[in-house]
């Protein structure tokens, strides 16, 4: 199932109870009544409500408690991801809803020479570099792995493309005057968890990494501050790796001269070594890492799925493409299901890091379902896989999508 | 052209100050109520500009409170004073149907991994409602 596809299902969902909800009436009450969930289809367990979170427009709730919320697929024909429609993620309970930037502070510690502690004018005042970035959930598209997992079930919105603006993770690890023999730098942010027993959500990066050009500390997401939701006031950005490095609402670097032990690098978003991290659910990888960089993927955006286009009659094609940051080569489509494809025209270059729009002038040639495919190449020539891949973690799923069409 | 009249020497009328008042006190309350928690149900179809992060030296927001409704089953209470101590049960909703297996395994992780406080027996307890609600042969 595609992701409009997804989204068509909870739209007809949303229509059933959202119709009207703008009334001081459903005001009122819509936060304390609900529908008796429908019976499910096998496939997708329940419905899922789409609320308005603060500074967001209403978006489809994977959990309320902490917040995960998935960004409305046609906020996707943008290049940039909207800060109000940029997709949430938070691992615990409790996470920050105020911050009081006169008295918060940054600290850097571990092994460097001279810890700091740097407010946010103190970051702003260190001068910014921009970069866009795509910042992308390891599980994004987990609710469409077969076999199902356990987990937040995202569809494909657990994405968005921002400009970050920041100071280089390197420049502050340089004034803290990080010491030889650092091997790991470990990022905790303000969110906590609900009993001791919660590993506190805590992020490694290498050593060398923490200090090549890459990694930011961002004050800005599209030219204003972050929302509170996607970490405010300040995140790690880490461009072309998966999103749980790029730890929300920092309140802490902290430099170890050995390899960091913590429960979220050591057990949770773990993948196998395996090509493309593939693995079977009776044959499961025997080695596993941590996840890092993003494989290449792409999407279309409009038209919508399953729209109605007259036979004979060219229409606009458009969608994005992105990869761990390499950059994208090429975008193909394929309308006749992968026998033969035709390049896609990109669009501006944003930067390795963002999404590439792709644009095709199509023209239906008989009546009929079809269903197009659309698939990237980065510029070190890796692809995306016909078949959807499988891992226990319901990571890194970068198959080629597909665009469910009919032509009368 | 219709002449404005300035208020008599200057001065606004009480029902003129009345008018304002009320109208701005039914903005504010719109303002508040529109805003707040933003806990509204939506057809998700508007595009309309959410309320803008405040600015000043410090930022805050509201969450709204969205309690999804557990169906009914066994040991529907200790589920729901249990597992909502991490996530909401909201996320026990979008789960798909899984074998006993797999809710056994599920479990154990959030004993082990997050501390979960639950006995055996109230594991099983729980295991067996998600069995009624999420299972699977």
């Amino acid at each position: 199932m595609t992701q409009a596809e997804l989204e068509t299902r909870w739209h007809r969902r949303e229509f059933l109870f959202g119709a009207g909800g703008t009334s001081l009436a459903a005001l009122l009450t819509s936060s304390c009544s609900r529908p008796a969930a429908p019976q499910t289809t096998g496939s997708w367990a329940g419905p899922d409500p789409v609320l308005r979170f603060p500074g967001k427009v209403p978006m489809r709730v994977i959990d309320d408690r902490p917040p995960c919320l998935e960004t409305p697929w046609r906020f996707y024909r943008q290049d940039l991801t909207p800060n109000e429609a940029f997709y949430v993620r938070w691992h615990l309970q409790t996470v920050p809803t105020t911050i009081d930037t006169r008295t918060y502070r940054l600290k850097m510690g571990g092994h460097v020479a001279s810890p700091l502690e740097l407010s946010l004018d103190d970051l702003r005042n260190m001068g910014g570099q921009s970069v866009v970035a795509v910042n992308q959930c390891s599980g994004n598209s987990r609710g469409l792995f077969a076999p199902r997992l356990s987990g937040a079930q995202w569809a494909n919105g657990a994405m968005g493309n921002a400009r970050w603006t920041g100071v280089p993770l390197r420049d502050l690890l340089r004034r803290a005057k990080i010491k030889a023999g650092a091997v790991q730098v470990v990022f905790d942010g303000l969110d906590e968890g609900p009993l001791p027993s919660v590993p506190d959500f805590q992020k490694a990066l290498d050593a060398d990494h923490a200090l090549s050009t890459e990694p930011l500390v961002a004050y800005e997401m599209n030219g204003k501050p972050l929302p509170l939701l996607n970490g405010f006031p300040c995140r790690l950005v880490v461009p072309g790796w998966y999103a749980t490095y790029w730890v929300k609402a920092l309140a802490e670097i902290t430099v170890l001269a050995q390899p960091f032990k913590g429960y979220w690098m050591t057990s949770a978003y773990k993948i196998p070594t395996t090509l493309n991290a593939v693995e079977s659910p009776d044959r499961l990888g025997s080695e596993t890492v941590p996840i890092h960089r993003m494989n290449v993927r792409s999407f279309f955006t409009t038209p919508d799925a399953e729209a109605s286009l007259p036979v004979d009659r060219p229409v606009a094609l458009d969608g994005i493409a992105f990869d761990g940051g390499d950059g994208i080569r090429s975008v193909e489509i394929s309308a006749d299901g992968g026998a033969t494809w035709e390049l896609a025209h990109l669009g501006d270059d944003l930067g390795k890091f963002s999404f590439r729009r792709w644009r095709l002038t199509w023209t239906p040639k008989a009546k009929g379902e079809v269903r197009l495919k659309v698939k990237a190449t980065s510029n070190s020539g890796q692809t995306q896989p016909a078949e959807a891949g499988w891992n226990r973690g319901g990571f890194m799923r970068n198959v080629i999508e597909e665009l469910p069409l009919t032509v009368a | 052209m219709a002449e404005v009249k300035p208020a008599a020497h200057g001065r606004p009328s009480a029902v003129m100050l009345i008018a304002i008042g009320a109208l701005a006190a039914l903005a504010a309350a719109i303002a508040y109520y529109g805003t707040r928690g933003g806990a509204l149900v939506s057809t998700g179809e508007s595009d309309e500009a959410a309320p803008a992060e405040p600015q000043g030296p410090v930022v805050s927001m509201s969450l709204p409170h969205y309690e999804a409704d557990l169906p009914a089953g066994p040991h529907r209470p200790l589920v729901q004073s249990a597992c909502n101590l991490c996530h909401s049960a909201q996320l026990i909703l979008n789960q798909p149907h899984f074998p006993m297996k797999k809710w056994e395994e599920t479990i154990h992780k959030m004993v082990a991994n997050y501390g979960a406080p639950l006995s055996e027996s109230e594991q099983k307890e729980i295991l067996e409602y998600l069995a009624v609600i999420r299972g699977m042969p």
